[in-house]
C-alpha cells in the first residue's frame, strides 16, 4: 500500500535525473576536492603508505644490519649501489622440512599439555614453557636466514616481499642516502621500516579509541537518564585526571618481566598492550561528541516515524542513527590519528613504547637526540627523521582539517 | 560561589582517591618490590626494608596506613633513591618545573595572543597566511622535533644559547620555548577565530563610527570579547605543558619532576610515580579551577556551578 504511493510519487516526480539528489559523501568529496591543500595532503599520505607497506620490496639495506665500522658516517650519495645484500636462498628453501618436523614435535608436546592440565601446578608450568619454546624454536627458523641479513621478525607476506626483491634488484641495495647512527645501521632503512610502526599504531590505536568511544557514547546518550548521568560522570572524572601519567605507569607495570611473560602466553605483546592502552585514552572527546549527537537524533521525526512502523531498536540505532553519527565520527577519526601518532611518537621518544628491534620515528628521534654531545652533533640523525613525522604528521592536520569543513561547515574553526 | 568551590574540592577528593586506589592495587599486584634486585637479600635486610615500606602487614592495612599517610600529605620512601622522600623529591623538582612551565605558557599566551589578533586585524594578508602557516606547524610537531631542530639551529649552527643544564635564565630560555610553541600555535589559532568573531559584532561598529582609533579599538573594545576563549583554552593548555615537560625536560637536562618522572617510571620506582601522579592530578585540578574563576571575572553573564 505504502510502496505504491511510494511509487507514483516516484512516477510523478518530473525529470528525476535531472534534481537527483547529492548524496552527504558526494557532496564532502566534491567540497574536499576543491580543497587543493587537503588533496595534496591525501595525495603525499597515500604515497606514504604505499612506501611503508612496499618498504620490503624495495632495494634498501636491512634495518637491523649493523656494521660498527661505519659508524656515524654521513649521507652519502654516491656511489649509489651497494652490493651487499645476499639473501641465503638455499637456506629459506630448507627451511619448510625443518619447521614440519618441529612441527610434529610440536603437536605430540601439545597433546602432553593438555593432559598436565589436570595434573599438578609444577607440571602444568614445565610443559607449558617447552611448549613454548618448541613454538620460539619454529619461528627462529623460519626468521632466521631474514634476521641474519639484520631483518626484524617479519609476517608471512613480508617474507615473500623480501624475496621477491632479491630476485628483482638482486644483491643491490641504496647507499645510506640519510647517514649511519651509532652501529651503522642505514638510517633510510630504518625510516621506511619506522614508518610502517608508527603508520600502524596510529591507525591501530585510533580504530581502538573509535570502538570504545562510539559504543559508550551511543549508549549513554540512547539510554538517558540516570545511567547516561553517571556514564558521563565517570568520563568527567577521566577528564581531569592526567592521562598520560597514568599511562606511563601502566605501561610500565604491564612490562614488568613476568607479567609481560604472562600476557606473551596469551598472545598479547607488547605493541598490542600499547594499542590498547594509547586507545583507551583517546575515546573521552568521542564518547562526549557521540552522545551529543546520538542525544539530539533520537528525538528527531525520522527515529519516531521509524518506531511507528515498528523499526526494532537495534534496527533504529543502526539503520537510522548509525549513518548520521558518520560525518561526527569521521572528523574526529581524522584529527584523532595525528594525535595518536604524536602520542605513541612521544611515548618512544622516552623510551616507553616501540623497543628495539622494532623501529618508529619516534625511537629514531629519540636516538638522534641522544647522541648530541657539546663536540659533535649527528644532524642526520635528528633532521630525517623529524622531517619524517612532520610532514606525516602536518598532511595529517590538513587532511583533517579539510575534511572537517567538508563533511560539516558548522564545525569549522570549532 | 562557595558552593562551587565546595563542589570542585569534592570532586577533586574522590578523583585522588581513584587515582590512588588504582595505582595503589596495581602496584601491589606488580611481582617484585623495592628490594627486588638480583642478587637475593639477607632475610634480616629484608625484613628491615619490608617493614619500611610496610610491606610485612595485611594488603587491607597497608592500603589504610597508605590512604592514611597520603591524607596528611606523607607520600612515603622513594623505591629507588636510597634515602629520599617523594616529598623530598617533590620539594627540589617542583620549583624548577613550575619555572619552566610558567615561563612556557607565558609565551605561549603572549606571543600567541599577538600572532592571534595580528593575523585577525589583518585578515587574508600575506602576514596573516604566514602566520597561520607556522601555527599549523607548530601543531602538528612534536615538541621534540622543534627541540632538536632548535638545537641543531641555536646551538651548533650560531651557537647563542648552552645544549643544556640548569641554574642560568639562559638555559630556561631555549627549553621554554620549545615546550611553549605548540600552545602559542594552538592560541594563535584560537585568538584569530575569537577576534574575527568579535570585530564583526555591532559594538565594535559603533566604536568605529564613533571615530575611535584603530587600534584602540582593538585592545580595548575587542580584546576582552576575544579573550575568553583563549582563557578557556588554558586548562587543556597546562595539561599539556606539564605532559611536554617529560620530554623537554629530558632533552635539555633539567632536573625537574618531569625527568624524575621518567625515570621513576623506568626503572619502576612505583611510590614516586604514583606520588607524582597525584601531585600532577592536583596541579591539573587547581589550574582548571582558576581557568573557570578567571572566566567568570572576565565574562560577567558566566555563573558558576
Amino acid at each position: 500500500m505504502l510502496s505504491d504511493v511510494v511509487k507514483s510519487i516516484e512516477a510523478s516526480a518530473p525529470s528525476r535525473h535531472a534534481t537527483k539528489g547529492m548524496s552527504l559523501s558526494q557532496d564532502a568529496w566534491r567540497r574536499l576536492r576543491k580543497n587543493r591543500v587537503a588533496m595534496l595532503s591525501l595525495a603525499v599520505l597515500v604515497l606514504i603508505c604505499l612506501l611503508a607497506f612496499l618498504t620490503p620490496l624495495l632495494p634498501l639495506q636491512a634495518p637491523d644490519f649493523a656494521q660498527t665500522e661505519l659508524q656515524y658516517s654521513e649521507p652519502l650519495l654516491s656511489p649509489f649501489w651497494l652490493h651487499t645484500f645476499k639473501l641465503d636462498e638455499q637456506r629459506i628453501a630448507r627451511t619448510p622440512e625443518l619447521v614440519a618436523k618441529l612441527q610434529g614435535e610440536l603437536g605430540t608436546l601439545e597433546k602432553d599439555f593438555a593432559a598436565a592440565r589436570e595434573k599438578s601446578d609444577e607440571e602444568y608450568h614445565a610443559t607449558r614453557d617447552a611448549l613454548r619454546r618448541r613454538e620460539a624454536e619454529i619461528q627462529d627458523t623460519i626468521q632466521a636466514p631474514y634476521r641474519k641479513l639484520g631483518f626484524p621478525n617479519l609476517g608471512g607476506l613480508s617474507r615473500w616481499m623480501v624475496r621477491t626483491r632479491a630476485a628483482l634488484f638482486g644483491e643491490r641495495s641504496i647507499n645510506s642516502l640519510c647517514g649511519r647512527d651509532v652501529l651503522g645501521r642505514d638510517t633510510l632503512s630504518r625510516l621506511f621500516w619506522g614508518a610502517r610502526i608508527s603508520l600502524l599504531v596510529g591507525l591501530v590505536a585510533t580504530i581502538v579509541s573509535l570502538v570504545i568511544g562510539v559504543t559508550y557514547g551511543a549508549v549513554s546518550g540512547y539510554c538517558g537518564g540516570w545511567i547516561d548521568d553517571a556514564m558521563m560522570r565517570f568520563v568527567d572524572v577521566l577528564y581531569s585526571v592526567p592521562f598520560i601519567f597514568v599511562v606511563i605507569f601502566l605501561l610500565t607495570i604491564l612490562g614488568e618481566e613476568r607479567i609481560a611473560d604472562e600476557l606473551a602466553y596469551w598472545g598479547i605483546d607488547r605493541i598490542t598492550v600499547f594499542f590498547i592502552v594509547v586507545g583507551a585514552i583517546y575515546w573521552l572527546t568521542m564518547a562526549r561528541v557521540v552522545r551529543g549527537q546520538v542525544m539530539s537524533l533520537k528525538h528527531e521525526l525520522f527515529v519516531e516515524a521509524a518506531r511507528s512502523l515498528g523499526a526494532s531498536q537495534t534496527r533504529i540505532i543502526f539503520l537510522h542513527l548509525m549513518p548520521n553519527l558518520l560525518s561526527v565520527v569521521l572528523v574526529y577519526l581524522t584529527l584523532t590519528i595525528p594525535r595518536v601518532m604524536l602520542f605513541e611518537a612521544f611515548l618512544s621518544f622516552l623510551g616507553l613504547g616501540v623497543e628495539p628491534p622494532d623501529v618508529s620515528w619516534g625511537l629514531l628521534a629519540n636516538e638522534g637526540i641522544k647522541v648530541i654531545t657539546p663536540v659533535k652533533i649527528y644532524w642526520w640523525l635528528i633532521l630525517f627523521p623529524s622531517i619524517a613525522l612532520g610532514s606525516t604528521l602536518l598532511a595529517l592536520n590538513f587532511l583533517g582539517d579539510g575534511v572537517r569543513d567538508a563533511l560539516d561547515p558548522r564545525l569549522r574553526d570549532g | 560561589m562557595i558552593g562551587f568551590m565546595f563542589r570542585r574540592l569534592l570532586w577533586m577528593a574522590v578523583t585522588l582517591w581513584v587515582v590512588f586506589t588504582i595505582s595503589f592495587f596495581l602496584m601491589r599486584s606488580v611481582p617484585g618490590g623495592p628490594f627486588d634486585r638480583e642478587r637475593a637479600l639477607e632475610p634480616e635486610i629484608k625484613k628491615n626494608i619490608e617493614k619500611r615500606y610496610n610491606l610485612d602487614k595485611p594488603l587491607v592495612q597497608q592500603y589504610f596506613i597508605e590512604l592514611g599517610n597520603v591524607c596528611r600529605g606523607d607520600l612515603g620512601y622513594s623505591f629507588r633513591l636510597g634515602d629520599y622522600t617523594v616529598n623530598q623529591v617533590i620539594a627540589e623538582g617542583l620549583p624548577i618545573s613550575v619555572a619552566l612551565g610558567v615561563l612556557a605558557l607565558i609565551f605561549a599566551t603572549t606571543f600567541g595572543l599577538v600572532a592571534g589578533v595580528t593575523s585577525a586585524v589583518f585578515r587574508g594578508s600575506w602576514g596573516d597566511v604566514t602566520l597561520m602557516l607556522i601555527a599549523t606547524l607548530g601543531i602538528a610537531l612534536p615538541n621534540f622535533v622543534i627541540a632538536g631542530i632548535c638545537i641543531i639551529l641555536f646551538v651548533f649552527l650560531i651557537p647563542i644559547f648552552p645544549a643544556a643544564g640548569w641554574g642560568d635564565f639562559d638555559q630556561l630560555l631555549l627549553p621554554a620555548f620549545c615546550l611553549g610553541a605548540p600552545y602559542a600555535a594552538y592560541v594563535a589559532r584560537i585568538a584569530r577565530t575569537s577576534m574575527l568573531d568579535v570585530l564583526s559584532q555591532d559594538h565594535i561598529r559603533t566604536a568605529r563610527a564613533k571615530g575611535v582609533g584603530p587600534v584602540r579599538v582593538v585592545i580595548v573594545h575587542a580584546l576582552r570579547g576575544a579573550l575568553l576563549p583563549v582563557v578557556s583554552f588554558l586548562g587543556p593548555a597546562v595539561a599539556g605543558i606539564l605532559t611536554g615537560s617529560l620530554v623537554v625536560e629530558q632533552i635539555f637536562a633539567i632536573p625537574g619532576l618531569g625527568s624524575h618522572f621518567v625515570q621513576a617510571a623506568l626503572q619502576r620506582d612505583y611510590t614516586l610515580a604514583m606520588g607524582l601522579v597525584l601531585l600532577y592530578t592536583v596541579l591539573l585540578y587547581v589550574m582548571n579551577w582558576i581557568v573557570d574563576l578567571s572566566y567568570a571575572v572576565l565574562d560577567p553573564r558566566v555563573e558558576l556551578s
